[in-house]
């Protein structure tokens, strides 16, 4: 009976993930090369290296910024026991910090930890030049290699029945100096 | 940009809401939890007593502060190097953010520089939904020192969520009224526009409770007079025709043409009278909390041959 919805939110979010890998701009690793969708600047085709405008630039530095506060939260999360990574307090703030640190307590409590690495897709959909600046990202987090084990027995501490490739919205802004994450929302509702 | 920041606030709040309710039944005794920055939720199996958690840190020394989950009850270590200090009243760690973050920056709720902001982490609790929080004072437990039965009540005061008048206004904002006529003032009378209404604040072995009543609202009709009021006011109805107001009016004597918008605009402050007791003590604190709206006022052209 739920047929017809749920094929129209995996033809939604099938949409949506094509459209997230052709203007893909960072993975948990790399850093993102492609100028953000909401460049103005479109693509220089010489050979010469292209002067990133603003925008492109806030983006690319704010997925940076992404892309290791989830380098610390996944080094966190394996070993919820010990304290955390403490890039994760360098590159999170606000909620975001709040709801990692939060999450590393229940893990903590209940003897689980992640193993394994999440896979990303994300990209900046907004940015906003200013006081303050503001970059919105979106990222489809595959956690197909990224699972909750029981610390104790090994053994997967997951919940049945849940999506794999969820939507990840986060936003970045500009705090000592430097690009980090203030607020990240995972939809486990919207899969991608 | 502002719409999508709000959605996202609102998000994280209604996230934070479905996920500490199942994760702190799971604090008692099993059963699936959903963290917030996971992608998927998790069984969990261990009870409070799991080890390597829970329990007063082991540099508390027996008899002091003990730090518990307020919705759960589970004891959790007071002091954390990474999280800061435990509050049993907020049921978060509390930590400054250190360097504090910009003037501008919205978590000072317009403070700057008075108070502190704090990196927050909760395990569930009244009030605080975790990230960053401004604060007059240190939270109970900052520092090693336990919240005074004063610091309680001012918490107790938070709780209570006093506003300032929800105004009405007779002409009603957006119509005109005219110089000479009489304006009706009062306020929709609630728990957290006039009370009375009370709150408790609590940590072990502590319980304030702050009880609260409205005494005055002094408008300042944005033409120079202020109004003192020791009543909600009485609500206008049409069959009161050009009457005055029985308990909270004014009449303006001249036209609102030259002011800003064509309109006074009318600050409407309520003075709480707040009385507490707990922990053998007692005490009373005035608050205010002020509101505003706007009364357009025309003149009348009388033609006189």
């Amino acid at each position: 009976m739920h047929s017809n919805p749920r094929s129209l939110v995996r033809a939604i979010a099938v949409v949506t993930v094509v459209a997230a890998l052709t203007t893909a701009c960072s993975s948990a690793t790399t850093p993102p090369t492609q100028s953000p969708a909401a460049s103005t600047t479109p693509p220089t085709p010489s050979t010469t290296a292209p002067s990133p405008s603003p925008t492109a630039e806030a983006a690319t530095a704010a997925l940076a910024s992404y892309s290791s506060y989830w380098t610390a939260k996944v080094a966190s999360f394996a070993d919820p026991a010990s304290k955390p990574d403490p890039k994760l307090a360098s590159y999170a703030i606000d909620k975001a910090l709040a709801e990692a640190q939060s999450t590393l307590l229940v893990l903590r409590r209940a003897g689980i930890a992640m193993q394994g690495e999440p896979g990303h897709s994300a990209q900046a959909t907004a940015v906003k030049l200013g006081d303050p600046s503001t970059v919105t990202i979106e990222d489809c987090l595959d956690s197909t290699k990224w699972t909750p084990v029981y610390v104790a027995t090994g053994k997967s501490a997951l919940a049945p029945g849940q999506a794999t490739h969820v939507i990840v919205d986060s936003l970045a802004t500009v705090y000592n100096g430097r690009w980090v994450i203030r607020e990240s929302i995972t939809h486990k509702d919207r899969p991608c | 940009m502002l719409t999508r920041r709000g959605c996202m606030v609102a998000l994280a709040a209604a996230v934070f809401l479905a996920v500490t309710a199942p994760s702190a039944q799971a604090d008692g005794g099993g059963g699936v939890t959903c963290p917030p920055d996971l992608p998927a939720c998790v069984v969990v199996v261990t009870g409070p007593g799991s080890p390597g958690t829970g329990g007063t840190g082991p540099t508390d020394p027996p008899g002091t502060r003990v730090c518990k989950v307020p919705s759960t009850g589970a004891v959790t270590p007071c002091y954390d190097p990474t999280f800061g200090w435990w509050s049993n009243v907020d049921g978060c760690y509390f930590m400054a953010v250190e360097p504090p973050p910009p003037p501008t920056d919205p978590a000072w709720n317009g403070h700057y520089p008075n108070g502190r902001v704090y990196q927050t982490t909760c395990l569930g609790g009244p009030g605080v939904g975790g990230g960053w929080v401004w604060l007059a004072n240190n939270p109970d437990g900052y520092g090693g020192v336990a919240a005074s039965p004063a610091t309680l009540a001012q918490r107790a005061v938070d709780l209570m969520r006093l506003t300032g008048p929800d105004i009405g206004t007779a002409p009603t904002a957006g119509k005109t009224g005219l110089v000479g006529l009489p304006v009706w003032l009062w306020t929709v009378v609630s728990a957290s526009t006039w009370g009375p209404t009370s709150a408790t604040a609590s940590v072990p072995g502590v319980s304030v409770t702050a009880r609260a009543k409205a005494t005055r609202i002094v408008w300042d009709m944005g033409d120079g007079h202020s109004v003192t009021c020791t009543s909600p006011g009485t609500p206008y109805t049409t069959a009161q025709g050009d009457a005055l107001s029985p308990t909270c009016g004014h009449v303006y004597a001249a036209s609102s043409a030259a002011q800003p918008n064509h309109a006074y605009t009318v600050t409407a402050t309520t003075t709480w009278s707040v009385t507490w007791t707990g922990g053998g003590q007692s005490g009373a604190l005035t608050v205010t909390r002020t509101s505003s709206t706007q009364v357009r006022i025309g003149e009348l052209q009388v033609l006189v041959s």
